[in-house]
């Protein structure tokens, strides 16, 4: 099974793992913690984690394409089995964990173009009422 | 078929369109409530929150029981979503098709007195009442805020928490 990580500057991973509870709690994922004190650093992290995959594919999603937890990543990602998404929302993360399909660079493509629909400026719409015939057509 | 009836206070929302719609490979969703279906902005709202691939209708309780007797309504996959238990069992009552009875978010918008259930249920005397009765329906019926989490039969929290 695909193992996936979220990766953070400061606790947005953790702040994350509190939102994530409500939708997929009993996940398993790895959130790593960039720059935060009282964790280890997160070079450590980020190795313990890829150590962890012991020849398994992962996910590795990060807040910020080209920021340095980004960079880590990716170098230590360096022949591993991964796919590495960078400036991930909450439904591009849900998208994924949810995915019932192998996570191959197209699938992740598609997921990812779902993400993005997702961020939108939100206005407010004509109520679209549908009667019974045609919900049941 | 109806794939779920489910007593959730926000309707729809990110569970439900996030994770629910997924896991039950949702085609239609029907919400079951008097006030949102006499208010424009409410259902506004809602039908912003549905996915694109799932159709949805507003009803008034008594509305969504007839179009549920809709013999159609058996070759769709669908979710009924109500905000209070009392409504539940008014469709449960009507319905006998239902595949699961769900207990998911209920209760902390509520101002009144209320016992808190479980994490996400706090549950009236009243509602309380109305839990027992869908179970004499629904013997099944159990609290679940999403599917990656256990089902917990609403009968073992009665007896257990004797209600």
């Amino acid at each position: 099974m695909t193992k996936i990580a979220i990766a953070t500057h400061g606790n947005f991973a953790k702040g994350l793992k509190s939102t994530l509870e409500l939708f997929i709690p009993n996940e398993p994922i790895t959130y790593l913690s960039a720059y935060v004190e009282d964790e280890a650093s997160i070079d450590d992290q980020i190795h313990d984690f890829f150590d962890s995959l012991n020849g398994e594919a992962a996910v590795v999603f990060t807040d910020l394409f080209g920021g340095s937890v980004n960079q880590k990543v990716l170098i230590e990602s360096s022949g591993k089995n991964t796919q590495i998404i960078a400036g991930f929302n909450l439904s591009l993360v849900l998208e994924v964990v949810l995915n019932k399909e192998q996570l191959t660079e197209e699938r992740l493509e598609q997921l990812i173009a779902s993400g993005r629909e997702a961020m939108q400026l939100v206005t407010p719409i004509n109520s679209t009422e549908i009667n019974e015939e045609e919900f049941f057509a | 078929m109806i794939k779920a009836l489910r007593v959730d206070e926000r309707l729809v929302h990110g569970q439900i369109a996030m994770v629910w719609s997924k896991e039950l490979k949702l085609q239609g969703l029907v919400i079951a409530n008097d006030e949102v279906a006499n208010n424009e902005t409410q259902k506004m709202a809602l039908q912003m929150a549905v996915p694109s691939t799932v159709k949805s209708i507003i009803k008034d309780v008594n509305g969504a029981i007839k179009l549920l007797q809709n013999p159609k309504a058996s070759e769709m996959n669908l979710m009924v979503l109500v905000k209070t238990v009392e409504d539940a069992v008014k469709i449960a009552r009507e319905i006998s098709t239902i595949e699961y009875v769900n207990i998911g978010n209920a209760g902390k918008m509520v101002q009144a007195e209320k016992k808190q259930i479980t994490k996400y249920v706090m549950l009236t005397d009243s509602e309380i009442t109305a839990l027992k009765e869908l179970v004499e329906v629904y013997p099944e019926t159990a609290f679940q805020a999403v599917p990656s989490e256990d089902k917990v039969l609403a009968r073992s929290i009665i007896k257990d928490q004797n209600l």
